[in-house]
């Protein structure tokens, strides 16, 4: 199987990944205490969150909170900020992890919403998401890098402007966090959501939520956390406050191991190789003319998303996947808004994402592959 | 050929139905032949693996690969049941012409 579906979750996962959780597996936590708010170095859950705080450039991992993934932690940011009759700006190039929690406060009408659009190839300006402040405006929620064209929004560009008028700014770096630099402090990013199982080479259902210090938000639940358990209401210490029940604790030791593999590589490399796949691939499909490619390479995309003239994008899948033994995904990716103003709305597009254990060889496979589809 | 089970197929993408076919056996040339009387039939057995897709218009589109015991089809959501009982009639017709031939 040639896998090239990396965008929706890696594949392989690098061997220290493997032998970290196998390891925990072997010889998990039996002592009494509950994990991860001792600041011992044998605690390998507040390990993680060290390794995250450094990863993503904040000196405080305490406010680093483990979720099942991105999706929760796009739920505890959203439902847990005071919103009530506030208005919120979003994208166009959204997934629905954001575009359903807010679709729901706005069908509740606790808040007013603003998607601000993109461009043919996904782009968002973001001067149009400052022209969409208003003066009630709660929150800017934005994503980092599509899922459909890897399109990024400058992270920095947005905060200076959010900072300035006080308004906390949510990012979903949910694509990006392994293949791009984020930095949270230089970039006053008030709220983080990752995902451990993409570019972090993580086990699927971990993932997490920074808070900024000046940020409150209600928990998502409440319940036991191991610790004060004499208090009948949830104490308020970071990181328990928001972390009650069990930990996902191989998800959180498979993470620190993915982490520690994206340090060692180093980010830049890690693109540059994703990168350098995906143009060959763009190069190669650009000469065929039924392939229309979707996005551009200049902001240098670690993922493609196209569509075959006159075929299904679902059928292409299908036949690359039983006749050739090649995983891509095909559809909407979650994120239909942007399909509509790609214009591949509502049958979606095929998309490659290769991770950094792609080869050219393997590129040159599907290329192939496409090569027979087109003719038929 | 007999249908074991029909189970949807989940996902993100499009309007259509989508569903997975479990047959009782592997499907084979002369079954994707069969098929070729019922709808437009396009073949590709060049592929590393021999591919087929049937279209009846309206109704439905089977795809799958030559050798294998499964196909997906894709049923219009206007008329689900009829597509279903469509396609179920057509199977149902290859073994009588199957018992024809093994008698």
């Amino acid at each position: 199987m040639i896998y090239l579906n990396n965008a929706a979750t890696s594949f392989p996962k690098p061997s220290s990944v493997h032998q970290a959780v196998i390891e925990y597996l072997q010889n998990p936590p039996l002592q009494q205490e509950r994990m991860g708010y001792s600041k011992s170095s044998s605690d390998r859950v507040w390990k993680c969150r060290e390794k995250l705080a450094k990863f993503f450039g904040t000196q405080h991992p305490e406010r680093i909170i483990f979720t099942s993934g991105s999706t929760e932690a796009l739920n505890l940011a959203i439902f847990g900020l005071d919103l009530q009759s506030g208005h919120v700006i979003t994208t166009a190039i959204e997934h629905n992890s954001v575009i359903r929690p807010l679709k729901k406060l706005e069908y509740s009408h606790i808040i007013e919403l603003t998607i601000v659009p993109c461009d043919s190839a996904g782009y968002v300006d973001p001067a149009d998401i400052a022209q969409a402040i208003r003066p009630n405006t709660k929150a800017i929620v934005f994503n980092h890098c599509s899922n459909v064209t890897g399109s990024c929004i400058n992270i920095s560009s947005v905060t200076e402007i959010a900072n300035a008028k006080k308004i906390p700014v949510l990012v979903d770096v949910s694509q990006s966090a392994g293949t791009l630099a984020i930095d949270i402090e230089k970039d006053h990013i008030d709220l983080l959501a990752f995902t451990g199982h993409k570019s972090l080479y993580g086990l699927p259902g971990i993932g997490g939520l920074y808070i900024a210090p000046e940020i409150h938000l209600k928990p998502l639940k409440v319940g036991g956390t191991g610790i004060k358990s004499e208090l009948l209401e949830q104490p308020q210490d970071m990181p328990i406050y928001y972390e009650s029940g069990t930990l996902n604790l191989p998800g959180i030791v498979s993470l620190a191991a993915g982490i520690d593999f994206v340090m060692e590589q180093g980010i830049e490399e890690i693109h540059h190789r994703k990168y350098t796949l995906i143009r060959l691939l763009y190069e190669e499909l650009a000469r065929m003319p039924e392939v229309r490619l979707i996005g551009n390479l200049s902001q240098e995309p670690t993922l493609l998303s196209f569509q075959i003239q006159g075929k299904e994008p679902g059928d292409v899948a299908y036949m690359l996947d039983t006749c050739f033994d090649i995983a891509v995904r095909s559809g909407l990716h979650c994120a239909p808004l942007i399909h509509q103003a790609l214009g591949t709305y509502p049958r979606g597009s095929i998309r490659a994402s290769p991770s950094y254990f792609t080869t050219e060889e393997e590129i040159m496979t599907l290329i192939h592959a496409i090569q027979k589809i087109v003719t038929l | 050929m007999k249908i074991l089970q029909i189970t949807d197929v989940p996902d993100c993408f499009n309007t259509s139905l989508t569903k997975e076919i479990l047959f009782d056996q592997p499907v084979t040339k002369d079954y994707i032949q069969y098929l070729g009387q019922h709808g437009q039939l396009d073949y590709y057995a060049e592929f590393p693996r021999p591919f087929y897709k049937l279209q009846k218009s309206g109704y439905y589109i089977l795809q799958g690969v030559e050798g294998t015991d499964t196909a997906r089809v894709i049923l219009d959501r206007t008329r689900v049941q009829e597509a279903l009982q469509n396609l179920t009639e057509m199977l149902i017709g290859f073994i009588v012409i199957d018992h024809s031939i093994s008698c």
